[in-house]
C-alpha cells in the first residue's frame, strides 16, 4: 500500500488527542467527599470488570478514529507492482485454447476461437505500455510461439492456423509453460490470460488440483503472476451445455498406407459413444489438406460403436509431395466439432521403372537371379505374368529385364535405377556409362557373386588394376579364397538387430521381420579398411564381414550386396524379409527417404539425416507451406535436426539448401485419447477454479485494462478508511450507552 | 453555651414542646412523666391488703373501719425521666448536601440532640449523652441539674472540633453501654445509620429488652435520597479518604437508588422486628418542624 500525501501519515500521531483529552479531563473534575460510599461500592464492585473493558475498548475506538482520518488523508493506494519491482513494463503471457471444440460458432457469427484472437488483440492494442508478450497455444501439447516474432506476426500466424485445431487442451501443461516463462522474465510482473472455453472435462479436478500444485512449485517466484481467465466473445452468458456427448475416436487406419497414383485407398474409422444416451447425428469426415474429402452424418447407438469403411480416391490423396496426411473427425449433431481427431499418412507414389541386368545364361530355370529379383521388384506383374493373366496389377516398381545385348542401346536416365544380377558381361565400359548415371544422380543396386567376381577388371584383383567405383572396396587380401565359402552347418548369419541405415529401418520393427533367418553360405569377403569414408554400410555378418553397403557416388548412389540374390549362395531369397529388403532398398535409392518418422503432435520432433553435417542450417517446411530455418546437431556420430514446432499434422520435408531434391521427411500424426466433453464450466464453476489459484475471472477485456492499472498503479482505498471511522464513531456512541448500562 | 448549638429562635420554639415519654418510665424525681411504682402521689390508684413492713401511716383506716380489715392505700406515682442520647459522630454524618444550607447531618444531629436535652431538663428530666463512631468518644452520666444542659452543648461543639473519618461501628461502641445504662430509661440514636444493619438491629434489640423506650432518629442528607449529580465526579469516602471513585453519576443514579430503596427497607424492616420506632429526618427540613412533628405523633399515641 502506498500513500499520495506521504507526510499526511504524520497525522496519525493525533493518536495521542484522545489520551491527552483524557487525562486533561481528569484534573478537571469535581470532588464529592461522599457519606453513602457503602453503596457506591457495591454497585462499583458488581460493575468494575465490564467497565474496565469498555473503557480500554472506548480509548482504543478513540485512538482509532484520528489514526483513520490520518490515512484517510493521506489517500492511501492499494498495493501496486510498481511500488515492489519498480516501474518496470508488466509482461502478457496468453494462453489461448486452440482445440478443436473452439471452432464452434458464437451468436455473431464469429468462431470461438476468431473471438479469442480478437479478444488478444484488443487486449494488446488497448495496453499502451511496450511491454513483453508471449503466447501459447494450449491445444494438445502446448506450444509456444517464438518470442522474436512482432506480436502482430504472432497473431497472424495464429490466425492462419485457425483452420487447424488442435485436440484437447492441456492447461496445465500450458500453465507450467506460462509459468517457466514467467520465471525466465522475474521480476518483471506478469499478466497471464487464458482465453478458452472451458469445457469440464478440461479444467475440473483433477486438472484446478495439478494447477494448485503447480504452483506451489514456483514458491520463488516473485511477483507472482496475476492469472485472468477470458472467455472468447460473449460466450459467458451460455450456461453449461446439458448436452453429455463422449464420442471416442477409437481408431482410423488406411490400406493401402501406400498407394500407387490412380489406386484406391480404404479407410477404416470406428467411433464409439460413450454417453449412455444415443446420438442422433454425429458427422464423421476424412480430411485432407484442410478439405473434407468425405463425409457422413450417421446415429451412434449409446454405449456402442460404429465401424464405417470409407472408398477414398487417391487422386485426392495428394499433394506437393508424395506423403500427405489424412485426417479423421467427428462433428456433434450440432455441428460442434470434437477436440479429438486421428490422424495417418498415406503415400501417394508414381510407378517406378527399374532395369535389371542380368546375364542370358539360366543354369537353373526360374532360380537364376534375375527371377528372384524381378519377382521381389515387381511381384504383381510377376505372378501375373507367371500364371499368363492380363497386367491388370500394377507394382511400386516395374522392373525391367535388360540383358547383355540390350545394353549398349539403352538409355538409362529413363531408369529411376539399375540393379545388377551377378553378371559377368559387365564390361568396363558399360560400368562407365552406369558410373556417369550415378553421378548425375542414378541408383545402382548390385548383387555380388562369382560371375560378377569373374570380371577382374572391375575388381582390385592385382596391384595394377584398379578397382572400378562401382565397387565399393577392395577384396580382402588375406583371404585365401576370393570367395567366403562354408558348409551348410557353419553359415553365417546377420545378427544385427538393430539398422541405423534409413535402407533398412523397418527391421527395427520386430513386426517386419528379422534378417537373421538368412543363412549364408558365400560371400565376397570385402576389406572394410578399404571402404571409403562417406560410404555406410547398411548390414554385416557376424563376423564383421560387409553384408550391404552404400557409397555415394555424385548426386547418386550405389547399395552393394556381397552376396547372390540366388539359393545357390545363400537362403536369402527364400525369406520373408527377403522381399520387403529389396523393396525398401529400392525405395531408398529411388527417393532417398526413409520410412516417414512419425511424430506425436506437438513434441519435438528429432530427425536423423542421411548425411553428416554439421551446423547445417536446413529449410523444414511444413504441411501448411510455411518453412523455417533449424541448424543441424551433431550427436552419436550423427547429425540431427530439433524441430520443436510440430502441431501442424502432416508430413514435413526437410530441404537442404543447396540440393533441393534430396530431403528427408518425417510425419506429425494426432492420436487423440476419448474426449469427455459433458459441457462447459458455468462462471461460477470458473470463479472458483480461477479462486483456487488466486485468479480472477473476466467478463470482457476492458476488465483486464482495469485491472491492470489497479495492479501497476494501486486504486484509492480511501473510502474505506472513511467507512470504518464512521463505523467507529458509531461504534464510540455505543460503547459510550453500553458503559451507562449499569447493572443494578 | 446552649446558644452556641442552638440559635434563640430555635429555642423559642422548643419551650412549647414537651416531652412526653410513651411509657412509664422509672425516675428518681418527680415529674410529668408516670411511675410503674406506687409512691406518694395525690392519683389514688388502688386498695391492697396491708402486709408485714409497710408503712402504718399508708393504712386506710376508713375502710377498716368498714371492714375491720387493713388495707392499704396506694397512689400514682409520677416520675422523671432518664434519656439518653447517642449521637453519631462517624466521618458518614459529617456530608453536607447543597440543599441544606450547608448543614451537614453532624449538626443537625447535634441541634436534635441539644433541643432534646433543652427539652427534658425542662421539664425536670435527666439526660446523659454519648457520642461514638467505631468507639464511644465522648459520655456524660444522666442528670436533670440545670448546668447539665451546658455540658451537654460543649461536649456536642468539641467533639465536632475533634470530628475525623472514621467508619461506624455499632456493635464495637454501643455494646459497652448496655450494662451502665439503667433499664426503663429513654434511649434516642441520632444516625445515618450507615454501619452493619444486623450488629445495629441486635444491639437495639438488646436495649429494647432492658425495657428502654429506644428510638431511632435517622439522619440523611437529600443528596444522599436523590443523588442528584449530573456531571461526572470523584467521589471521596467521608469515612475513609483513601477510597475515591471517579464516577458517572448519570449512568449510576438508577442503581444507587435502587441500592438505597434496599437498604431504607432494610432498615424498617430490622427495627420494627425490635418494635424500635424509627424517625428519618432530611436535613433540608428544619429540625424544630421534624422535632414537633415527632412530639405530637408520639403524644397522640400516649
Amino acid at each position: 500500500m502506498t500513500f499520495v500525501h506521504l507526510m499526511m501519515l504524520f497525522g496519525g500521531l493525533a493518536f495521542a488527542v484522545p489520551l491527552l483529552l483524557h487525562l486533561l479531563h481528569r484534573r478537571k473534575h469535581q470532588l464529592i467527599d461522599w457519606g453513602a460510599m457503602h453503596l457506591l461500592e457495591s454497585i462499583i464492585q458488581d460493575n468494575r470488570r465490564r467497565w474496565r473493558v469498555q473503557e480500554w475498548l472506548l480509548l482504543l475506538v478513540r485512538c482509532l478514529i484520528p489514526i483513520l482520518l490520518a490515512l484517510c488523508l493521506a489517500r492511501p493506494m492499494l498495493t501496486s507492482w510498481s511500488s515492489f519491482y519498480g516501474q518496470a513494463d508488466p509482461a502478457i503471457v496468453f494462453i489461448l485454447d486452440d482445440s478443436a471444440s473452439m471452432s464452434r460458432e458464437l451468436s455473431d457469427g464469429r468462431t470461438y476461437w476468431q473471438a479469442t484472437v480478437d479478444a488478444c488483440q484488443e487486449i494488446i492494442d488497448g495496453y499502451d505500455v511496450a511491454t513483453n508478450v508471449q503466447i501459447i497455444l494450449s491445444g494438445r501439447q502446448p506450444l509456444v510461439l517464438p518470442q522474436g516474432d512482432s506480436i502482430e506476426s504472432q497473431l497472424s500466424t495464429i490466425l492462419s492456423s485457425r483452420e487447424s485445431v488442435a485436440g484437447p487442451t492441456s492447461p496445465v501443461d500450458a500453465m507450467k509453460e506460462a509459468l517457466e516463462i514467467v520465471s525466465r522474465w522475474s521480476p518483471t510482473p506478469a499478466f497471464v490470460v487464458v482465453i478458452s472455453d472451458f469445457q469440464n472435462e478440461q479444467w475440473k479436478d483433477p486438472t484446478s488440483t495439478a494447477m494448485q500444485n503447480l504452483l506451489q512449485s514456483y514458491p520463488d517466484l516473485l511477483p507472482r503472476p496475476q492469472w485472468l481467465f477470458l472467455r472468447p466473445g460473449d460466450s459467458r452468458s451460455q450456461e453449461s451445455t446439458p448436452t453429455p456427448n463422449i464420442i471416442a475416436l477409437e481408431q482410423f487406419q488406411l490400406n493401402p498406407a501406400t498407394a500407387l497414383v490412380g489406386d484406391s485407398v480404404a479407410a477404416t474409422m470406428v467411433v464409439r459413444n460413450l454417453a449412455a444416451q444415443p446420438l442422433d447425428n454425429v458427422e464423421m469426415r476424412v480430411v485432407v489438406n484442410g478439405e473434407a474429402i468425405d463425409v457422413r452424418s450417421l446415429p451412434l447407438p449409446a454405449n456402442n460403436q460404429v465401424e464405417l469403411n470409407f472408398q477414398l480416391p487417391s487422386g485426392k490423396l495428394t499433394s506437393d509431395y508424395r506423403s500427405v496426411a489424412v485426417t479423421a473427425e467427428t462433428r456433434y449433431q450440432d455441428g460442434w466439432a470434437a477436440d479429438n481427431s486421428r490422424s495417418v499418412v498415406f503415400e501417394c507414389v508414381p510407378s517406378t521403372r527399374v532395369a535389371v541386368l542380368s546375364s542370358s545364361e539360366a543354369k537353373v530355370p526360374n532360380q537364376q537371379e534375375k527371377n528372384f529379383l524381378s519377382y521381389a521388384i515387381s511381384p504383381f506383374a510377376f505372378a501375373a505374368k507367371e500364371q499368363g493373366v492380363s497386367d491388370s496389377f500394377r507394382d511400386r516398381f516395374n522392373a525391367l529385364l535388360m540383358l547383355p545385348q540390350d545394353w549398349p542401346q539403352a538409355d538409362w536416365e529413363l531408369f529411376d535405377c539399375v540393379v545388377i544380377a551377378d553378371c559377368g558381361d559387365l564390361t568396363v565400359p558399360l560400368a562407365d556409362k552406369l558410373k556417369d548415371y550415378v553421378v548425375k544422380g542414378g541408383a545402382v543396386l548390385s548383387f555380388c557373386g562369382p560371375k560378377l567376381l569373374q570380371n577382374a577388371q572391375l575388381f582390385k584383383s592385382n596391384r595394377n588394376s584398379q578397382r572400378h567405383e562401382l565397387i565399393p572396396m577392395d577384396l580382402r587380401k588375406e583371404a585365401a579364397n576370393p570367395i567366403q565359402n562354408l558348409s551348410d552347418a557353419s553359415a553365417m548369419r546377420i545378427s544385427q538387430l538393430r539398422f541405423e541405415h534409413a535402407s533398412l529401418s523397418i527391421f527395427n520393427d520386430a513386426k517386419s521381420g528379422t534378417l537373421a533367418l538368412a543363412e549364408f553360405r558365400q560371400w565376397i569377403p570385402f576389406d572394410k579398411a578399404t571402404f571409403p569414408k562417406n560410404g555406410s554400410i547398411l548390414a554385416q555378418f557376424s563376423n564383421g564381414d560387409v553384408f550391404a553397403c552404400e557409397v555415394p557416388l555424385g548426386n547418386g548412389s550405389v547399395i552393394t550386396v556381397s552376396t547372390t540374390a540366388t539359393t545357390e549362395w545363400n537362403s536369402f531369397p527364400l525369406q520373408p524379409t527377403y522381399l520387403p529388403f529389396v523393396q525398401e532398398t529400392l525405395k531408398y535409392l529411388v527417393d532417398r527417404s526413409s520410412t516417414l518418422l512419425e511424430v506425436d503432435s506437438g513434441n519435438v520432433a528429432l530427425v536423423p539425416l542421411p548425411v553428416l553435417n554439421d551446423d547445417v542450417t536446413l529449410e523444414v517446411k511444413g504441411p501448411n507451406g510455411e518453412s523455417h530455418a533449424f541448424t543441424t546437431e551433431k550427436k552419436d556420430d550423427r547429425s540431427w535436426i530439433r524441430v520443436p514446432e510440430t502441431r501442424e499434422v502432416g508430413v514435413y520435408h526437410i530441404l537442404t539448401i543447396d540440393s533441393p531434391k534430396q530431403y528427408v521427411a518425417f510425419f506429425v500424426s494426432l492420436q487423440s485419447d476419448a474426449e469427455r466433453i459433458p459441457g462447459l464450466l458455468t462462471d461460477l464453476e470458473l470463479q472458483e477454479i480461477a479462486n483456487s489459484i488466486q485468479g480472477r475471472l473476466i467478463g470482457q477485456v476492458s476488465e483486464f485494462h482495469a485491472f491492470a492499472k489497479d495492479q501497476m498503479q494501486g486504486s484509492e482505498i480511501w473510502f474505506y478508511f472513511w467507512c470504518a471511522i464512521i463505523v467507529l464513531l458509531v461504534m464510540e456512541r455505543w460503547i459510550i450507552g453500553w458503559i451507562r448500562r449499569v447493572v443494578p | 453555651m446552649i446558644t452556641k448549638l442552638l440559635q434563640p429562635n430555635e429555642l423559642a420554639r422548643l419551650k412549647t414542646l414537651q416531652m412526653l415519654a410513651r411509657n412509664r418510665v422509672e425516675g428518681f424525681c418527680s415529674g410529668l412523666h408516670r411511675s410503674p411504682n406506687k409512691g406518694q402521689s395525690v392519683e389514688f390508684r388502688e386498695h391492697r391488703p396491708y402486709a408485714r413492713g409497710d408503712e402504718v401511716r399508708s393504712i386506710d383506716w376508713n375502710v377498716f373501719a368498714k371492714s375491720d380489715r387493713l388495707f392499704i392505700r396506694q397512689y400514682e406515682e409520677e416520675t422523671n425521666l432518664q434519656a439518653n442520647l447517642i449521637v453519631d459522630c462517624s466521618g458518614s454524618m459529617r456530608y453536607a448536601g447543597t440543599r441544606a444550607d450547608g448543614l451537614s447531618k453532624w449538626q443537625y444531629a447535634c441541634k436534635l440532640a441539644g433541643a432534646f436535652s433543652y427539652l427534658m431538663l425542662n421539664q425536670q428530666d435527666s439526660v446523659g449523652l454519648v457520642t461514638f463512631d467505631q468507639f464511644i468518644r465522648t459520655s456524660l452520666p444522666s442528670r436533670s441539674t440545670a448546668t447539665h444542659l451546658s455540658a451537654i452543648s460543649t461536649a456536642l461543639l468539641s467533639q465536632g472540633l475533634q470530628s475525623k473519618e472514621s467508619s461506624t461501628d455499632f456493635a464495637a461502641a454501643l455494646s459497652p453501654l448496655l450494662p451502665r445504662l439503667r433499664r426503663g430509661g429513654v434511649i434516642v440514636l441520632f444516625s445515618d445509620c450507615f454501619g452493619d444493619l444486623a450488629s445495629l438491629a441486635t444491639l437495639l434489640g438488646q436495649f429494647r429488652q432492658a425495657r428502654n423506650d429506644v428510638i431511632v432518629f435517622q439522619v440523611l442528607d437529600r443528596d444522599e435520597c436523590d443523588f442528584p449529580f449530573r456531571k461526572p465526579a470523584d467521589f471521596r469516602s467521608l469515612e475513609m479518604p483513601s477510597l475515591i471513585h471517579r464516577l458517572d453519576p448519570v449512568s449510576l443514579r438508577n442503581a444507587y437508588l435502587d441500592r438505597f430503596k434496599k437498604w431504607q427497607a432494610e432498615l424498617v424492616d430490622v427495627l420494627a422486628k425490635s418494635r424500635i420506632e424509627l424517625v428519618q429526618l432530611v436535613t433540608d427540613i428544619s429540625f424544630e418542624e421534624a422535632l414537633a412533628e415527632f412530639l405530637s405523633t408520639r403524644s397522640r399515641r400516649r
